[in-house]
């Protein structure tokens, strides 16, 4: 570090001590205190290692299933248990293995290949993940108290209400499993705003690794394909614990109600498992051909096609329940059509392959067998979308088969491949490659036999979700040849396991860049815990590390760039404008700290709480919370100053701006709540029009405070929009706090006269006044903060990020308000007649 | 050179055998997985196997009568009576719905006692000693021997009767 | 004469087979559908090996072609096959016999033309060959589907609503349907019986299910018939002609003369019978009806012989 050589080209000059300053500012605590670290490396690593876990005891699980199936009539396990093996393995796999798995690697990635320091919001991450890992325990705790959730992992009512469900373990499910569906949230809106305000600088939009174009779109599936499932779940938990009735049609509700709401999330939800896998093959490939992906442009186009049109499929998935003819053929038409974009993507994949001379390494191994199995999948999903024969194999065993066509081969045999390859980014040591094609043929076949035969079981007559069955029918033979088949697939998984552990100690070290790839996570040797560029280079390619020499070239340490070391003792990294990556501002991010652990931990008691019925320790829970998220954000702003970054010239720090990273994952976070609304919306015009007898029984809200309250939000968005504006004001944010607090009153009287237990309606005209008052306590309590924050000289003028998100905010909840007061007096107002 | 190419031609042969090995193998696993339970080519040519096996090696070892005969197990025997005739009869009077029955599909009954060990018991229904021609009476008819039994008249035939009993009489002793 | 039951029975429970209008189109469009997904599969298959073993400079018309023209092309054929085949199998054309049947958690309640004579039954339904039968859908308390894979495709029955699927049997015999849709602890356990028999058998067993129960003509079976009304199974069950008795659970009037007990899952015999009686809940979990341990031996006979004879 002493030697300053400067005889190669573009070698950044060096302070003597900034090697060792920035060091220090990035350390990674150690021992226990890990814990408490916010990085994004250590915070993907856990998603990763966490994910992996629920990935064994799922699998577990499913062995339980198969060898209670590997004869008729075996009695291995009694139904009961069958029951609650089964959803769990559904339920571990879906939400606590899937989805966090491929967030743990994104939150990794990310920053590594767009040339950041670390995530934009890693508070929020770290947060999200702790989330993750409560709720998990929770959902997993339901097995000790022998109330593990035994409904299906799709919870279908009624079986699912209290009446067919009684005891807890329905609870544990939609407690559990929302509570853990936080992470995935808070991650897609960390994700949105990483990928769009902390490229390097010149990393177009164009210019990014395909993967960051993977993880965008899905986090944006997520982001709005979420917030159906959230709002189900509360409906049906208030169901369950208030007597309320969303989904009982003698109330005026409706079973199918649910099932829309679940599938127009599960839907989307198994491309959001897709897409950041096929994002990791679309990264994986072309290393291994040394040619740049073919049709970058064309990948682009298909995914982006394929996150809209994913929402627009979710009925195919009830096309037994009685839907009405043109339901039938839209719904089928557009299943069919999603083929496209998929293809697409696997010619890009195949024609990648063409490009040059594949290296056939372990990871490329599992893309080929990756190709082989989805492709199945995908073509056994268009049979299915062919609405007479899906009236057929609906709930039959050829669906389990697709299902796990498309999943495994879509998701599982890439996230095996992406272990093999970035591992030695992980640990600084690669993992075996004898071991690896053992552990890819003993999973390849074991999967085929497993899996492949069940298509015909399923046309034979096999239902779903059959603890047992007859001998003789000819499911016998299938069904012991699936077993032994899912023992093989098992013993697959067991040698990646072990050769996971094992590597650590005796894999080889890897050098730099081992597999020779493109993408920006290689410039650095792997060593852990790493530190990601001491200063953040100009990026002028999709491939920096091939097309870039003066990146691979010399040390990665030494490369020019802008921000070199933490001359300010700050963690910092640039933050650029959303389409073109010019840098727009630096921007400040936080050391390790407790808070985020300590909040999910208090959500977590007060679900603990719910679960248990002590809804004062719920309340008071719920009051911890808000305080430990006033602690979180306390910190002075820092906006208002500007710093010279080098190469990039000088920039303000954490600027309030249209494009800044804050108001990216502020719209990010509207669109979630936006979509919750939307979800509510739905749910009372579906039982408006599918119960029209029940309509006129709901009650009438009281227009007066219906019209005031819209009134009150109106004025409350004035307010704060007029303290963003005039640089923030303490008068303003108080009168905001008290128009907040009128508002919700209104609200309250405005819904007081419908009576939420005469009708589902009733119940879901409360349900939306509610969501509504909750963003208007949230601005209500913001306002508050903003206040106490000015009072104690905190927060100078025009440092005023806060209010240039609150004013978004209180514009989004008005409208909201206005909506709700137009829906709850509609039928006063005798427009829709 | 000449080595190398015929070392070549030997792996390609061999490799090419063995595809076509498992090829076939998949295929005949499959066809078996796919047919119907009655028609068992597997199980039969095999059980073929299995019996002209026993009849080469008793013709080499076995002695007809043995120096320390089962007498046990002999009084054991029914007359005109098939096990494994019998293993499958009981399905057709619901036997298992009342009692546990070791082998028999879905035999799981709690309303009766389990059959397990039946060979071991010193009466039938309680009421009867042990016997292969009480039991096949029994079986016949149980409430004229125990007229406060739960046990219906089941319409069993004296042939259906005489193979029920030589399985249950396989239950415990020996097997 | 009880008949011989479908369960147990190979090939009578499956897709595979084209004993009605709706499973026979829609194995037609099954195996075009696979012959065309395996083809597809080799061609990409190939396509990727060939990638895989030349370099080539791939074009973009190549992914236009591949990837949107000719999957829009054959999708379209695939849709306009399943429009054409769907059709197929929803038109009627003659008037169709209606049977409405109500799922509960584990059984099936059958009412033949339950506009006019309705006509009860359970757990077994009779078809006429030939002739298209609407299915009317409907549960009780959860959500259940009606699926006899060897006739037609499967229905949901969804509480608060009714459902309708036509079906038209084509070949006589008997036939297995399964509850596709998981219904709680014994959702494995709720089948059901189809028996297909021409159209003159049809009528004449509709009025021969009008009448009442048969008579109890001996000791034992009048004694299982006092048994029947003491241990108070009127309270749920109704028997045509003898008491008056509730609808909570299966109509028993011809329950002897039914080739299998619980729903498809047992053998209709006095043995079973008895067993059911005597301990319902371990033969199917979660079932309405308590088990009736209470009765003593000879009841217990009595009353099983006395149900079997109802044929």
């Amino acid at each position: 570090m002493s030697d300053a050589t400067t005889d190669t080209v573009a070698q950044g000059p060096i302070l003597t001590d900034e090697l060792p300053q920035y060091e220090r500012v990035w350390a990674t605590p150690t021992g226990w205190r890990v814990l408490s670290s916010v990085s994004h490396r250590v915070v993907g690593q856990r998603f990763i290692v966490t994910g992996l876990i629920f990935f064994l005891i799922a699998g577990f699980l499913a062995l339980l299933v198969r060898t209670q199936l590997i004869v008729p009539n075996n009695t291995f396990l009694d139904a009961e248990t069958y029951n609650q093996v089964f959803t769990m393995h559904g339920t571990l796999m879906m939400f606590l293995f899937a989805i966090p798995i491929l967030v743990g690697f994104a939150v990794y990635l990310l920053p590594l290949m767009l040339g950041a320091r670390d995530l934009i919001f890693p508070r929020l991450g770290a947060f999200g993940y702790w989330c993750y890992l409560f709720g998990g325990i929770i959902v997993l705790s339901s097995f000790v108290f022998d109330a593990a959730p035994d409904a299906g992992w799709f919870m279908y009512t009624p079986l699912s209400t209290k009446e067919y469900t009684p005891g807890l373990s329905a609870d544990f499910w939609l407690i559990g499993i929302t509570f853990a569906e936080i992470a995935s949230v808070t991650g897609a809106v960390e994700i949105i705003a990483a990928i769009l305000c902390t490229r390097a600088p010149g990393m177009s939009l164009t210019k990014m690794p395909i993967f960051g174009w993977y993880m965008l779109v899905t986090a944006f599936m997520i982001a709005v394909g979420f917030p159906p499932l959230i709002i189900g779940s509360i409906l049906l938990e208030i169901e369950r614990t208030l007597d309320l009735s969303f989904f009982d049609p003698t109330l005026g509700g409706d079973p199918l109600l649910w099932q829309h709401l679940f599938w127009i999330f599960g839907h989307p939800e198994v491309y959001i498992i897709f897409l950041p896998a096929a994002g990791m093959v679309a990264t994986m490939l072309p290393t291994f051909v040394g040619k740049p992906l073919f049709g970058y442009g064309f990948a682009v186009a298909a995914v982006v096609t394929m996150g809209f049109l994913s929402f627009g499929l979710w009925a195919h998935h009830m096309f037994t329940t009685g839907l009405p003819s043109i339901s039938l053929s839209l719904f089928s038409a557009a299943s069919t059509m999603v083929t496209v974009p998929t293809g697409v993507q696997i010619f890009c994949f195949i024609f990648t392959l063409g490009l040059g001379r594949p290296r056939l390494t372990v990871p490329m191994l599992f893309i080929l067998g990756f190709l082989f199995i989805f492709v199945i999948g995908g073509l056994t999903g268009v049979m299915l979308a062919s609405v007479p024969f899906n009236w057929q194999a609906h709930d039959s065993y050829f669906v389990v088969a697709h299902l796990h066509y498309v999943l495994i081969g879509g998701m599982v045999f890439p996230l095996i491949g992406a272990f093999y390859y970035w591992t030695p980014h992980f640990t600084g040591r690669m993992m075996s490659e004898q071991l690896g094609k053992w552990a890819f043929w003993l999973m390849f076949i074991g999967f085929h036999v497993t899996f492949f035969l069940m298509h015909i079981t399923g046309l034979r007559g096999m239902p779903r979700r059959v603890a047992t069955y007859p001998e003789g029918l000819g499911w016998d033979r299938l069904n012991m040849l699936s077993t032994i088949g899912s023992y093989i697939l098992a013993a697959g998984v067991a040698v990646f396991v072990w050769d996971f552990i094992r590597h650590r100690k005796t894999g080889p070290l890897a050098g730099r860049n081992p597999w020779g790839a493109a993408t920006l996570e290689w410039l650095y040797p792997p060593i852990a815990p790493g530190h990601n560029f001491h200063a953040i280079p100009r990026v002028h390619s999709r491939e920096p590390l091939w097309d870039q020499p003066e990146l691979a070239a010399g040390q990665a340490h030494r490369i020019e760039g802008s921000l070199r070391g933490a001359p300010h003792g700050q963690r910092e990294t640039l933050g650029c404008h959303p389409v073109t990556g010019e840098p727009l501002q630096i921007v400040r991010l936080p050391t390790p700290t407790w808070v985020p652990m300590w909040a999910a931990f208090l959500i977590a008691v007060a679900a603990i709480a719910l679960l248990a019925s002590a809804y004062l320790v719920t309340a008071g829970a719920a009051v911890a919370t808000l305080i430990a998220f006033a602690v979180w954000a306390w910190e002075p702003s820092q906006s208002g100053q500007t710093h010279d970054t080098g190469p990039e010239g000088v920039l303000p720090v954490n600027l309030a701006h249209p494009l800044g990273h804050t108001h990216v994952a502020i719209v990010g976070t509207l669109l979630v709540i936006g979509a919750l609304f939307a979800s509510v919306v739905f749910a009372v015009l579906y039982l408006w029009n599918v119960q029209p007898d029940f309509t006129a029984q709901a009650g009438l809200a009281d227009p007066v405070y219906a019209g005031a309250a819209a009134a009150l939000g109106l004025v409350l968005a004035l307010a704060a929009r007029i303290a963003h504006r005039t640089g923030g004001s303490l008068l303003l944010d108080l009168v905001a706090l008290v128009v907040a607090v009128a508002a919700m009153a209104a609200l309250f009287h405005g819904v007081l006269p419908i009576d939420p237990r005469a009708t589902a309606l009733g119940a879901t005209l409360w349900v939306l006044a509610g969501f509504v008052a909750v963003n208007l306590f949230v601005l209500a309590f913001w306002s508050l903060f903003l206040a106490l924050r000015r009072l104690t000289g905190h927060v100078g003028s025009n440092q005023t990020v806060p209010e240039m998100n609150r004013a978004i905010h209180a514009a989004w909840t008005a409208a909201m308000a206005v909506a709700t007061a137009v829906i709850l007096c509609a039928p006063q107002l005798e427009i829709f007649a | 050179m000449a080595n190398q190419t015929t070392q070549r031609s030997w792996f390609a042969l061999g490799l090419g055998a063995g595809v076509v090995a498992v090829f076939c193998l998949t295929a005949v696993v499959v066809a078996w997985a796919l047919a119907s339970p009655r028609h068992d080519p597997v199980g039969g040519w095999l059980s073929g196997i299995g019996r002209g096996w026993s009849a080469v090696a008793g013709w080499y070892g076995g002695d007809p009568v043995a120096a320390d005969p089962n007498w046990q197990a002999m009084a054991l025997q029914v007359q005109g009576g098939a096990a494994a005739r019998g293993q499958i009869v009981f399905a057709t009077y619901g036997c298992g719905a009342c009692h546990v029955i070791p082998g028999v599909s879905g035999a799981r009954g709690t309303v009766g006692p389990s059959l397990a060990g039946f060979a071991n018991r010193a009466y039938v229904g309680g009421v009867l000693g042990n016997m292969p021609g009480n039991l096949t009476r029994w079986l016949i008819n149980p409430p004229l021997f125990s007229p406060d039994t739960a046990m219906p008249d089941l319409g069993v035939g004296q042939a259906d009767a005489a193979d029920m009993a030589a399985y249950l009489y396989t239950l415990g002793r020996d097997g | 004469m009880t008949p011989e039951t479908s369960l147990g029975q190979f090939d009578v429970q499956t897709a595979l087979t084209r004993a009605g209008i709706g499973s026979d189109l829609t194995l037609t469009l099954t195996l075009a559908m696979a012959v065309a997904g395996a083809a597809i599969f080799v061609i990409v298959m190939g396509l990727a090996w060939w990638a895989w073993r030349h370099e080539v400079t791939p074009r973009a018309w190549w992914v236009w072609s591949g990837g949107v023209v000719f999957p829009v092309a054959t999708l379209a054929v695939l849709l306009i096959g399943s429009t054409i085949t769907l059709a197929a199998i929803g038109r009627v054309d003659r008037v169709a016999v209606v049977i409405e049947v109500t799922g509960h958690q584990y059984w099936w309640d059958v009412i033949y033309d339950p506009d006019d004579r309705a006509l009860r039954d359970a757990n077994e339904v009779v078809l006429p060959q030939g002739v298209p039968v609407t299915f009317r859908l409907k549960s009780d308390d959860v959500i259940h589907s009606w699926w006899i894979p060897s006739i037609a495709g499967k229905m949901d029955m969804i509480p608060g609503r009714v459902n309708e699927i036509t079906v038209t049997a084509t070949r006589t015999g008997r036939f297995r349907g399964q509850c596709a849709e998981f219904c709680g602890l014994s959702h494995p356990l709720m089948a059901f019986e189809v028996v297909v028999v021409p159209p003159q058998d049809f009528a004449a067993f509709l009025d021969a299910l009008k009448g009442e129960a048969r008579d109890a003509d001996t000791l034992q079976l009048e004694r299982g018939r006092d048994v029947f009304v003491t241990a108070g199974c009127p309270a749920c069950h109704v028997i045509r002609g003898m008491v008056r008795g509730g609808r909570l659970g299966p109509d028993l009037t011809r329950v002897g003369g039914r080739a299998s007990l619980g729903a498809g899952m047992w053998k209709m015999n006095v043995g079973n019978l008895a067993g059911w009686i005597a301990d319902v809940q371990d033969m199917k979990p979660g079932a309405q009806m308590p088990s009736f341990n209470t009765l003593s031996g000879p009841d217990l006979r009595a009353l099983a012989h006395y149900l079997d004879s109802l044929k």
